[in-house]
């Protein structure tokens, strides 16, 4: 069973953007849930804050880890069909008359 | 008391948490969560609109965006509780804070009065040896000579005043932490957090329904264009200038029949119990509230569990509507008593709506109406509730709401809410109100409003001290004692000029187990001729005056202090502000001290012939009520 991917590059390269924000975001956050002083509380509320800010830390930095894992996934493909395409247009560039051997290969926008 | 002074009281301890704290984590939360919420809704968006990616490759990212959406939002849901909680932890601690320091000035200044009544009152010369303390054991301090045993007594009693205060305080500061951490922990796993993200939406999505039904009813001509902008106040004033749409929102016919199909549902499930009006209404913005009453009308007017201050401006809608088409009938030019009552109500209706009246309940075509007079709230002590008797019709309706609203302006602690109720329709002349289908119909309506109103007064935040009162007039009596037999939810029960006990209540045996606990009052003047048929055969029931348990309250002097006298004058001169049965019904309402009926002054009208009753000497006397 054949696989449609339809992505024009621009469209890549918008989502392998996000992703990263997403990820830098998010990374932000868990650091800054991570510092959120306690001071000026008793060890009772203490406690069950720490309980509570170290489940959402973990989620935020699951979070930010997938966000990562996405970005790198799109950047990989994205790399890959600049690959390919360039591969291509050298095969297509080889079969050119003479005159077009140096024509430069550029990623599209 | 044994005459010595108290002890002193210890310092005061310092709140482990201070509100500084609890203000910072929520703030840090806030930012945290602002930004979690950008990620989230970014996700959101690229699952909705595609992102520009097409064939499986957009299903694939489409899949990946949405679990990641709702993944996060567990996160932001987290965060959201954990900013409600500590604001709310905040103001409990700044409440708190504010006590301590009342506290500690009332402990320092009754130290120092327990430390002056203890210095000798003159100075005590020189002693051989050294001061009085070197020479006590363990240099403790000295006792004067001459105690005022009357200022030590006043002393002790404050001491352990101020010492229980400060115990419920240290109580309260426990608890305030323990609701902090109760908190954090009902959103501390992961799964808890998915959970809560179900509520959030619930209550977006709640103010998006409500911004669809009024864009519904803007496509449709049914509200100007403008109504979005508008605030709930500004609708109001819009309704009452166009009753046309008060009407289409009350009757909607096909034009505006078109609901929001979700909304509809939850108000119809709001409908089915007190609980979940109340749910449903402590989950919406007071806009939202606000807004919703405006446009179901007819649904909200008389909910049970909603709020009501809401059931109030829907019911605006419905007497907008009133108001409209009782002006039309007037211009048809009636006459008679046809006519007055028209006027009357149109009367009744303007000043409802100019003086924006409370009224929680109202269905004119079945004659049912009730106002609430005064707040129901924290600060709420006691809650009264006046049925009126014969003759009684939405058109005379204004009698009854001013005498409630007379007991309200005289209670100048403001803890005393009043509600005049009429929940349907009364006995139309005398031979009438010997019926007892009147009161078969309005009892059971009677004790099914009172759980509302004790529900209302629960979810108002007054506390658990607060008292009911069902007082009864005339055949309003008899309703009340038969709404009894269905569990009215009464702390007292007043019975004024009232035909009777209710159908087959001849004693305390013939009441439920529910009603144990009621404390009952009645007064019947002496003149009045409803004494006649109070307990007659066949009657309303048992005689109130007589009934077992029952305290009979002195009802004989008007204002300036002459006796209240007339056949019919006195059945309802006893609401004669500032006359003595006014004020025994004021301090019934209020839990204050009644006077009691004396019976030796008592024109004996039942039995064989009206006589003075000479036997009695018990006298008028005062009766705390607790």
């Amino acid at each position: 069973m054949g696989v449609t991917v339809d992505v024009p590059p621009g469209v890549l390269k918008k989502a392998r953007r996000e992703w990263d924000e997403a990820a830098e975001n998010l990374d932000g956050q868990w650091r800054r849930l991570h510092r959120v002083d306690t001071g000026g509380l008793s060890s009772e509320v203490v406690v069950a804050f720490e309980r509570y800010r170290e489940t959402w830390v973990d989620e935020l930095k699951a979070d930010h880890r997938k966000a990562v894992r996405f970005h790198e996934a799109l950047e990989g493909v994205d790399a890959d069909f600049t690959v390919t395409d360039t591969q291509e247009a050298e095969r297509l560039r080889d079969l050119l008359p003479w005159r077009y051997r140096n024509a430069t290969i550029t990623d599209s926008p | 008391m044994g005459g010595g002074l108290p002890p002193l009281i210890g310092a005061i301890p310092e709140m482990e948490c201070i509100p500084a704290a609890a203000k910072r984590i929520a703030r840090r939360l806030r930012t945290i969560h602002e930004n979690v919420d950008e990620v989230t809704t970014w996700a959101d968006k690229r699952s909705a609109d595609g992102a520009g990616w097409t064939g499986d490759a957009a299903e694939a990212s489409d899949h990946t965006s949405t679990r990641y959406a709702r993944r996060i939002a567990a996160t932001g849901a987290a965060l959201y509780a954990g900013i409600e909680a500590a604001h709310d932890f905040e103001s409990d601690l700044e409440a708190l804070d504010k006590e301590r320091t009342e506290l500690d000035t009332a402990r320092i200044t009754l130290n120092d009065e327990i430390r002056a009544a203890a210095a000798p009152p003159v100075t005590a010369p020189a002693l051989p040896g050294g001061t009085l303390s070197q020479l006590l054991p363990g240099g403790a301090s000295p006792m004067p000579l001459l105690l005022d045993p009357f200022l030590a007594t006043q002393l002790t009693l404050r001491q352990i005043a101020l010492s229980s205060a400060i115990r419920t305080w240290g109580e309260n500061v426990t608890a305030a932490e323990e609701r902090f951490i109760a908190a954090l922990a009902a959103v501390d796993t992961y799964g808890e957090g998915a959970a809560a993200v179900d509520e959030v939406e619930y209550t977006a999505n709640l103010g998006a329904h409500v911004d669809n039904k009024l864009d519904d009813l803007v496509k449709k001509g049914v509200l100007p264009a403008d109504v979005a902008a508008m605030t709930p106040e500004q609708l109001r004033e819009y309704l009452i200038d166009h009753p046309e749409t008060a009407a289409l929102l009350l009757r909607p016919g096909p034009t505006a029949n078109n609901k929001d199909g979700t909304l509809d549902s939850i108000i119809e499930d709001a409908k089915e119990n007190i609980g979940t009006a109340q749910d449903l209404f402590d989950t919406l913005s007071p806009r939202d509230a606000a807004l919703i009453a405006l446009l179901y009308p007819d649904e909200v007017g008389n909910m049970d569990g909603a709020p009501f201050p809401v059931r109030a401006d829907a019911n605006l809608v419905g007497v907008i509507d009133a108001l409209d088409r009782t002006e039309y009938a007037l211009a048809q030019d009636p006459s008679g008593d046809f006519r007055t009552e028209l006027e009357d109500s149109r009367a009744l209706y303007q000043s409802i709506i100019t003086n924006d009246r409370q009224i929680i309940l109202f269905d004119e075509g079945h004659q049912r109406i009730a106002e609430l007079h005064g707040t129901i709230d924290a600060n709420t002590k006691n809650v009264g509730v006046l049925v009126p008797g014969t003759f009684s019709d939405i058109s005379n309706f204004q009698v009854v709401a001013d005498r409630s609203q007379s007991f309200v302006d005289a209670d100048y602690s403001g803890g005393l809410a009043m509600i005049s109720w009429q929940g349907g329709e009364f006995p139309p002349s005398l031979i009438e109100a010997a019926s007892k289908g009147y009161a078969d119909d309005l009892a059971p309506k009677l004790a099914s409003f009172s759980e509302v109103v004790q529900a209302e007064i629960d979810h108002s935040g007054a506390g658990p001290d607060t008292r009911t009162t069902y007082a009864g007039h005339s055949y309003g009596g008899a309703v009340v004692g038969l709404a009894e037999t269905y569990g009215l939810q009464a702390d007292r029960v007043l019975h004024i000029e009232s035909a009777g006990m209710g159908q087959h209540v001849d004693d305390p045996s013939d009441l439920p187990a529910s009603q144990d606990n009621v404390d009952r009052y009645s007064m019947t003047d002496e003149d009045d001729f409803i004494s006649l048929v109070q307990g007659a055969p066949g009657g309303h029931g048992a005689d109130p005056d007589t009934f077992d348990g029952t305290t009979r309250l002195a009802t004989g002097l008007d204002k300036d202090g002459d006796p209240i006298v007339g056949l019919s004058h006195s059945h309802s001169a006893v609401f004669q502000e500032g006359s003595e049965p006014w004020e025994n019904m004021f301090q019934t309402f209020t839990g204050g001290t009644v006077t009691t009926f004396d019976p030796s002054e008592a024109i004996v009208l039942k039995g064989d012939s009206p006589h003075i009753d000479e036997d009695s000497d018990l006298g008028k006397q005062k009766v705390d009520i607790d």
